[in-house]
């Protein structure tokens, strides 16, 4: 079977919605930041697939090419996961030690 | 008037306040500096900036291989992010409790913001816009959360980190769609590309991408987070969000909405999902906001509604005019988008005047209830008046600024045949004005509990009579004000009008 842009497409797709029930239903703060992690992997697949997969209408002769673009994209996004991530944990840390705990149930300082 | 023949120069005021930002943080590390004298530096290289871009031309001109374009909304919206930095910064040096004794960061923190919001309004490419909004973000969310040790402070930034890392994902994926369909990451080439026809993947893509700016500005379904980052947040903070990170959300929606999906097939899908976002966050924000009794939460509700408002002026931007077949004059966009700034401005003159007084009363008060407000029209007639003329502003009562904000807002969707979002605009106005009249009736009608008069330094003092006037004065001279919102914006588009805004069909 050849694998084909939609296929890499519906991995994506799985994933990202994989992060979205994750970051919803999980009650750990460092897994829902995994499952965050998760969503923005699934972007960058989808970029590289459409990158990998780029075709030029006008010529028939060379139906898929790299386009380039899609790939640098991917580059400024793992730079940016990694510097929200290095914030991101830090804040979790901090919370630990003023807590005790990662559970969002207990985040309950501010409410309506 | 600089008409710079290298475009690159127009990144000067970007490239300068980058170059002071870490200059400053490298500085702190060796010099042993008061707090005072880093939050003057910031300052001093805040005005540099500001002064740099205002002898810039208005463009437009895309440069860097189309990933920037300098136009008249940039060049606004640069001077607009730079005067709410030098607002910030001043108030976290001078009016608030300091936030922390050690390093200079939460001084050069909102540095790097502003650096991000700049470019937001810069960027012609999604490649710029989601590096940008990153910087942006991030960035806020160390200062969400800089009172580590203050429990609210820090519940407040983790559940802005996780709100903005999902709104991130939406985002990223939602231009991995848009770039994959059209082949190009450049606002001007997608917007050729989708003239006529909109792939339904390009029209995901679009959703996607209005989740994750609908995040940064607040509006409903997606304004979770707001009060209670508002509440937990330091005022200075808290200030910053409410106006820079809106103010960069909206100038990037603008772009998107009216730059990339302005044509007639994006606007088929965009206009009706934003009508009736608009009329939720006017309804949610609007009587969310009545029963509230903490200030801040009660201006993190009021600042929803607020995105209400200023989306109807986005969506009256495109709106097809009654009886006209083929769609969206520019004339009719660059009504829309001067409703939006000056919105924005007398919102930026109405918010920090309300969190300056906010700020200093944090000082004194046990809390930031309405009911700690009670007398204090007795205690401190400056702080008290200051804090009525500026809900009074945000309730859009005539002569003040607000007022003319709301009437632009009213005028556009009149003339555009939005009827029933005019409904909602309405009905959300006059709701408005019930909690907005909460915290004055506490102010002068109420007996105070404690009768020590509240002192107010001299140049807080004169930062607020600033701010007053300003607030009364934009109102009564609106024309004058509207169109000097307008000229900035003009300045030099009248040669260039197919061009200026990147609004070409």
């Amino acid at each position: 079977m050849e694998i084909t842009l939609n296929h890499y497409l519906a991995v994506a797709a799985v994933f990202f919605v994989i992060g979205l029930m994750g970051v919803i239903m999980r009650r750990n703060l460092l897994i829902i930041y995994m499952s965050l992690e998760m969503m923005l992997q699934a972007a960058n697949l989808t970029f590289v697939a459409f990158s990998r997969f780029y075709s030029y209408p006008e010529s028939p002769s060379r139906p898929y090419f790299n386009h380039i673009d899609g790939q640098v994209f991917v580059f400024f996004v793992i730079t940016v996961a990694a510097a929200e991530v290095a914030v991101g944990l830090a804040l979790i840390v901090a919370l630990y030690r003023l807590k005790e705990t990662t559970q969002v149930q207990n985040l309950t300082t501010l409410k309506f | 008037m600089i008409n710079a023949s290298y475009h690159i120069a127009y990144f000067a005021p970007v490239i300068l306040l980058t170059v002071w930002a870490l200059g400053l943080l490298l500085a702190e590390a060796f010099i042993p500096l008061t707090p005072r004298q880093t939050a003057w530096t910031a300052l001093a290289g805040l005005l540099l900036t500001g002064l740099l871009t205002l002898a810039f031309d208005t463009g437009p001109w895309i440069f860097w291989s189309g990933l920037c374009k300098w136009d008249g909304a940039a060049k606004f919206f640069n001077l607009f992010f730079v005067a709410t930095a030098m607002l910030v910064i001043w108030m976290g040096d001078e009016v608030q409790e300091p936030v922390s004794h050690d390093g200079g960061e939460f001084v050069v923190l909102p540095l790097f913001t502003t650096i991000g919001l700049m470019l937001l309004a810069m960027a012609n490419d999604f490649m710029l816009l989601f590096v940008a909004l990153e910087l942006v973000t991030i960035s806020f969310y160390i200062l969400v959360a800089y009172q580590r040790r203050n429990p609210a402070a820090l519940e407040a930034g983790i559940k802005y980190l996780i709100l903005g890392g999902l709104s991130s994902a939406f985002l990223i994926m939602g231009i991995a769609y848009i770039f994959g369909l059209t082949g190009t990451t450049r606002f001007d080439a997608i917007a050729l590309e989708l003239q006529f026809y909109l792939r339904t993947g390009v029209a995901f893509g679009m959703l996607l991408v209005l989740i994750g700016i609908g995040f940064k500005i607040a509006m409903v379904p997606f304004h979770i987070w707001a009060p209670d980052v508002y509440e937990g947040a330091p005022n200075s903070i808290t200030a910053f969000l409410s106006v820079g990170s809106k103010a960069g959300g909206f100038i990037i929606l603008m772009r998107v909405v009216l730059g990339v999906f302005g044509g007639p097939a994006g606007v088929g899908i965009w206009v009706p999902v934003l009508s009736v976002v608009a009329i939720l966050s006017l309804i949610l924000g609007n009587l969310a906001a009545i029963p509230q009794r903490n200030l801040k939460r009660l201006l993190g509700y009021s600042s929803i509604g607020h995105t209400g408002f200023i989306l109807v002026a986005v969506i009256g931007a495109v709106t097809l005019l009654p009886g006209q077949s083929s769609p969206l004059y520019i004339t009719d966009r660059i009504t829309g988008q001067i409703a939006v700034s000056v919105y924005l401005v007398t919102y930026l003159l109405a918010t920090f005047t309300a969190f300056i007084v906010l700020a200093v009363l944090n000082r004194r008060l046990p809390g930031l209830e309405i009911h700690h407000l009670a007398g204090l029209s007795q205690r401190s007639p400056l702080l008290a008046a200051a804090f009525a003329l500026s809900l009074i502003s945000l309730a859009g009562v005539p002569p003040l600024s607000g007022f003319v904000a709301k009437l632009m807002v009213i005028l556009v969707a009149w003339n555009h045949g939005l009827y029933t979002l005019l409904f909602f605009v309405i009905f959300a106005a006059v709701a408005a004005l019930y909690y907005y009249l909460g915290p004055i009736k506490a102010m002068y009608w109420s007996e105070p509990l404690d009768e020590t008069p509240i002192r107010v330094n001299l140049s807080t003092t004169i930062v607020l009579y600033v701010l007053i006037v300003l607030l009364i004065g934009t109102g009564f001279w609106a024309q004058s004000f509207s169109s000097f919102v307008n000229n900035s914006y003009l300045a030099h588009a009248a040669t260039h009008a197919a061009g200026s805004l990147a609004f070409k069909q």
